[in-house]
């Protein structure tokens, strides 16, 4: 029983990482309709920032997060400036451009922390539930995540400049008669895809440690989790995170850690064939 | 123009046999990089055909090189003659290839590039969980290469049929460019509406170019797996596979010279960057920081600057140089010329068949765009 | 065809700097030859090359190789080298990448190294000693791969113990503290881990030892929460774990922090005997065991030969680079050593053959304990080559089993 709590809560908090990181793929998506490879380099260079602020500048915890998530937040603003900045540069080119900003941050990454994984520790200590050891972090992420997505679905839905991206999300042309600057709007959404990628990175590195290449599978799970709600939906995205990072854990818990890769993506892939199928348009 | 055509053919012999000498000069250092050069071209140019031609953003390309590999090293370690396993190779990753098409080439454009990158994280996932295929350990200790008797085992033997596939794999290809398939493949990248009404079965093509694309990349792997006689999961990791877009985007998508001038150019510039990188007083790191900002750099720069490609720039400053008339630089139908389709014109081919229909999507339209649907 | 002459002019350009860049390494253009570096000069150095993990996973290993070969070559310099010719060390960086390992060695060759240092990274050792031994250069590995002596190869020497070595010395220790009932932990996908699960399976019925668990994981795994959980009900007295690079680093820290440190004992292997090591880890490592070279507790060994020998090495690697010497480098200093002893006796000639069968009938005493190649063992170690200590406070110490033994220490 405690080896079922043991999975179900470590499960779920590394299921509301991969949610940010799926969050911050949908909120770019559905503003300019490319695909952030670098997502899961955000989520590294989120964590590498927090960790250096916290060993080389001595800065307290909670602040140093917090530089790394705008650090992240900053690169995602960078990233989208160089794949949507250019007029003509269709969605397919940008995603090949994010693919190519995320090759070259490892040259960046290897210069300025090198190659070895970086870990911190940022809430010590853990806690029994149900007698399973659990790690204090995974309550920092699970709660940091959800008021974050709670943030996000306000933003959304309540805020002008939210409600403003998602009419461009919905239709391009309309917002623009109506005077919204579409490019700056995606150039936002990239920011905030930033910050997304690089809270979940702050929140995961005292429990993974993250090095320069770590970004690949973090990016894949973000991805696997956002198409639950076909890139488009955040609820959906939280369910898809979540749904992940449970069933990783059982899987590694109960069966064999190895195995987690090919069924998490068995998952996405069967998903997508099986949205695809629900459309009219072929590829 | 046929004194142009005589040019080209004298041109092409040419290189063909610099190409040839060259492993009598080059070190064993550098012959290695002549012959992984040669196989990655092989793979560069499926992977062109395939984004060119069949619009189809593949981000796992390196897995149907890993299956032609381990296909050879798997039925050679197991009794299988050398031989027979290289041939098995490219025939069993075309297999696969047409096997997994069939659901997944139906996705459009951003799902099938993670699909591409998802199923060579399976598969890689498969193998290392996979006793009879060396697991995570992967094999060693490959038998050579040999018919009868007779084994490749020196470095400039491998240099030469690294050479020799390659030249191979370029007629292969550029023959299918020019052929009656050839010409519906260019339909098919131009408007896949406009081919599908002219009676070109759009998803069998998909297939086939997709089956042949893995074709040319397991041949290449199984080379590769007799050349370095060891491999196992990690040997083809997705980094792999960003390289061989990097190769097929540089020149120009669709262009089979593209491919190989993109491979030849990448791994020479990867080897000035490494005597660089390991020059007196470089941090340890040097080389791969550098090896990777190659490639991140160059892939940005092309994609954000010159999404068609090298070689359209390189033929509008040629043109310009010679005083030519008529401007061949900006986007023009596909078909041009005798055989050569237009790398401008395919590279944002694979934009435009990719695209939503302009009802959906008033992107930020542009003369291409505005010229496609 | 358009396209055609721009292709041409980057075909011939991309040909031309292909030959430019040739020429312009430093490797010697041509066929390597059987033959070694025997030019006519006599105070020509020779060339031994060598190749380590210096960036990638396992740079620790790598740069502890590096140390202790580089420490080795200059006092045999100092020393007048080898019939007064100088020995030149050339290294390569395999980037913990055996592919890398294998382009290397074929660049060595072009380079006419009499012998070469294999990688400590397991995998790139299983890649390049087949090409060594096809090539016919000794190859003296420093990674503890069990299929490059078994089945003997000519060429091939191994440095580091055999895993049936490493798992008879920790299973004695089991015997001594009465531990009869043990987890096993290992990366499934490096062979030299595997090789030690295999070992330790084999080896424990005649100590009485029972294995109740078996944990799997990867080289990159970063997550141990399910690995650690399942030890914890396991029963197990002791977790014995065959893991290099920084998931034993992660494990630990994971072991420690769900307080199991007290109910069980951590035992770890010579892949892990570096502050690379025990300084991430900190605190979760005080308390694990280990198995190791002698030279990482050589501060504790009482005055002996092998003490004699190591501090050889120790001091001035203390004074170069403060503290003890990891395992790695007192592998690196070892094979090194191993090496020079055979080209002393293959000198003037260096012919491969004369190396190998120089090699093949040495016995020499090295920080890494006293080694006896035959033609039909190239291991060369027994168990009582093997320390076992334990990690406090960042330093190795021996075990209390471990003093007892001081009867039957190398030397």
């Amino acid at each position: 029983m405690s080896a079922l709590v043991d999975y179900l809560i470590s499960g779920l908090a590394i299921g509301c990482g991969y949610a940010l990181l799926a969050s911050g793929f949908v909120a770019i998506f559905r503003v300019t309709e490319v695909i952030n490879f670098a997502q899961g380099t955000l989520a590294v260079l989120g964590g590498f920032v927090a960790s250096s602020a916290l060993t080389s500048a001595g800065l307290p915890h909670g602040l140093a997060e917090a530089l790394g998530v705008l650090a992240a937040g900053g690169a995602g603003l960078l990233f989208g400036w160089i794949a949507i900045g250019r007029k003509g540069t269709p969605p397919l080119a940008s995603l090949v451009i994010t693919l190519g900003l995320a090759v070259a941050a490892y040259a960046a990454e290897i210069a300025i922390w090198g190659d070895q994984p970086i870990s911190y520790t940022a809430l010590p200590g853990d806690f029994v539930l149900a007698g399973a050891h659990l790690l204090r972090q995974y309550l920092l992420v699970i709660g940091a995540s959800l008021v974050a997505l709670l943030g996000l679905g306000v933003f959304f839905t309540r805020t002008y400049a939210g409600k403003g991206m998602t009419a461009c999300a919905s239709n391009k042309f309309a917002a623009r008669v109506v005077g919204i600057n579409v490019r700056r709007v995606g150039l936002y959404a990239f920011g905030l895809g930033g910050l997304l990628g690089g809270l979940a990175g702050v929140l995961l590195i005292p429990i993974e440690p993250l090095s320069f290449n770590s970004d690949i599978g973090l990016a894949v799970s973000g991805f696997a989790a956002a198409i639950f709600g076909g890139l488009r939906s955040f609820e959906m995205a939280l369910v898809g995170g979540v749904v992940l990072g449970v069933a990783e854990a059982l899987i590694a818990g109960y069966w064999q850690a190895s195995y987690q890769t090919v069924v998490a993506l068995g998952l996405m892939l069967l998903l997508m064939i099986w949205q695809a199928r629900g459309r009219m348009e072929l590829a | 123009m046929r004194s142009a055509t005589a040019v080209a053919w004298a041109g092409g012999i040419v290189a063909a046999a610099v190409t040839l000498l060259l492993p009598l000069w080059l070190s064993p250092a550098n012959l290695t990089v002549y012959t992984l050069a040669g196989l990655y071209a092989v793979t560069a140019i499926g992977l062109s055909l395939l984004m060119g031609y069949a619009g189809q953003a593949s981000l796992g390309q390196a897995v149907f090189f890993a299956i032609g590999a381990y296909t050879v090293a798997a039925a050679s370690l197991h009794g299988v003659p050398t031989a027979l396993a290289l041939v098995a190779a490219p025939l069993l990753a075309a297999a696969v290839a047409a096997l997994v098409g069939i659901p997944i080439l139906r996705l459009r454009g951003h799902y099938l590039a993670f699909a591409t990158l998802a199923f060579q994280l399976i598969v890689l996932s498969v193998i290392s969980n996979t006793a009879f295929l060396g697991g995570g350990i992967g094999f060693a200790a490959i038998p050579s290469l040999g018919v009868n008797g007779a084994v490749l085992t020196s470095a400039r033997g491998f240099a030469w049929l690294s050479w020799a596939v390659t030249a191979v794999a370029m007629v292969l290809a550029l023959n299918l460019i020019r052929s009656r398939p050839g010409r519906a493949l260019r339909a098919l990248a131009t408007s896949e509406a406009a081919a599908e009404s002219a009676g070109i079965a759009v998803v069998r093509y998909k297939l086939a170019v997709f089956a042949l694309s893995a074709g040319f990349a397991g041949f290449a792997g199984g080379i590769y797996a007799f050349f370095i006689g060891y491999l196992s999961p990690d040997s083809f990791p997705v980094e792999l596979s960003i390289e061989f877009v990097v190769m097929a985007v540089i020149f120009g998508l669709g262009s089979v010279w593209g491919a190989l001038l993109g491979a030849a150019g990448i791994s020479v510039l990867v080897q000035v960057l490494n005597q660089v990188g390991t020059a007196p007083g470089m941090p340890e790191y040097m080389p791969t920081l550098l090896n990777y900002a190659a490639y991140g750099v160059t892939l940005v720069l092309i994609m954000v600057f010159l999404p068609g490609g090298l070689l359209p720039a390189l033929r509008s400053l040629w043109a310009r140089v010679a005083g030519r008339r008529g401007d061949p630089g900006g986007p023009v139908g596909p078909g041009q010329g005798a055989g050569g389709p237009s790398a401008v014109a395919l590279g944002t081919a694979l934009a435009s068949a990719l695209r939503l229909s302009p009802a959906k999507d008033a992107g930020e339209p542009t003369p291409e765009h505005a010229r496609r649907q | 065809m358009r396209n055609r002459p721009g292709a041409l002019l980057v075909a011939a350009a991309v040909t031309v700097a292909t030959a430019a860049c040739s020429s312009s390494t430093t490797g010697s253009a041509g066929s390597s030859s059987s033959a070694s570096s025997t030019s006519a000069s006599s105070s020509a150095p020779i060339n031994v090359g060598m190749i380590a993990p210096l960036t990638g996973a396992f740079s620790p290993l790598g740069e502890g190789d590096e140390q202790g070969a580089e420490l080795a070559v200059s006092q045999l310099n100092a020393a007048g080298g080898i019939d007064g010719r100088k020995v030149n060390l050339i290294i390569k960086d395999d980037k913990t990448n055996p592919t890398q390992s294998v382009i290397d060695f074929q660049a060595l060759q072009g380079q006419d190294v009499v012998a070469v240092l294999g990688s400590s990274v397991s995998d790139s050792a299983q890649a390049t000693a087949p090409k060594a031994e096809q090539a016919q250069i000794p190859y003296i590995s420093l990674s503890p791969v069990d299929q490059t002596v078994n089945p003997v190869e000519p060429y091939v020497f191994l440095v580091p113990a055999i895993t049936t070595t490493y798992a008879t010395r920790i299973m004695q220790w089991f015997k001594s503290q009465g531990i009869t009932k043990i987890a096993v932990g290992y990366d499934n996908t490096d062979i030299y881990t595997t090789n030690g699960y295999h070992s330790t399976v084999s080896e424990a019925p005649s100590y009485g030892v029972k294995v109740v668990d078996t944990e799997t994981f990867q080289t990159t795994t970063t997550d141990f929460s399910t690995t650690v959980s399942h030890v914890a009900s396991s029963g197990a007295q002791a977790f014995l774990v065959w893991a290099t690079g920084p998931a034993p680093v992660i494990l630990t820290k994971t072991f420690a922090g769900a307080g199991l440190a007290a109910k069980m004992k951590l035992v770890m292997t010579p892949s892990d005997a570096t502050t690379l090591y025990t300084q991430p880890a900190g605190s979760s490592a005080n308390g694990v065991v280990m198995a190791a070279g002698y030279g990482v507790m050589a501060s504790s060994l009482p005055s002996s030969a092998i003490k004699t020998e190591i501090n050889q090495l120790a001091t001035p690697f203390a004074a170069k680079y403060g503290g003890q010497p990891s395992e790695f480098a007192a592998d690196g200093y070892s094979g090194a050593e191993l090496l020079f002893a055979a080209l002393k006796k293959a000198a003037p000639s260096l012919s491969n053959t004369g190396i190998q069968s120089a090699l093949n009938n040495l016995s020499l005493l090295t920080p890494d304990g006293e080694y006896n190649y035959t033609p039909a063992n190239h291991s060369g170690l027994t168990p009582d080559d093997v320390a076992m200590v334990v990690v406090q406070n960042g330093a190795f110490e021996p075990t209390p089993w471990q003093k007892t033994q001081y009867g039957t220490l190398p030397g």
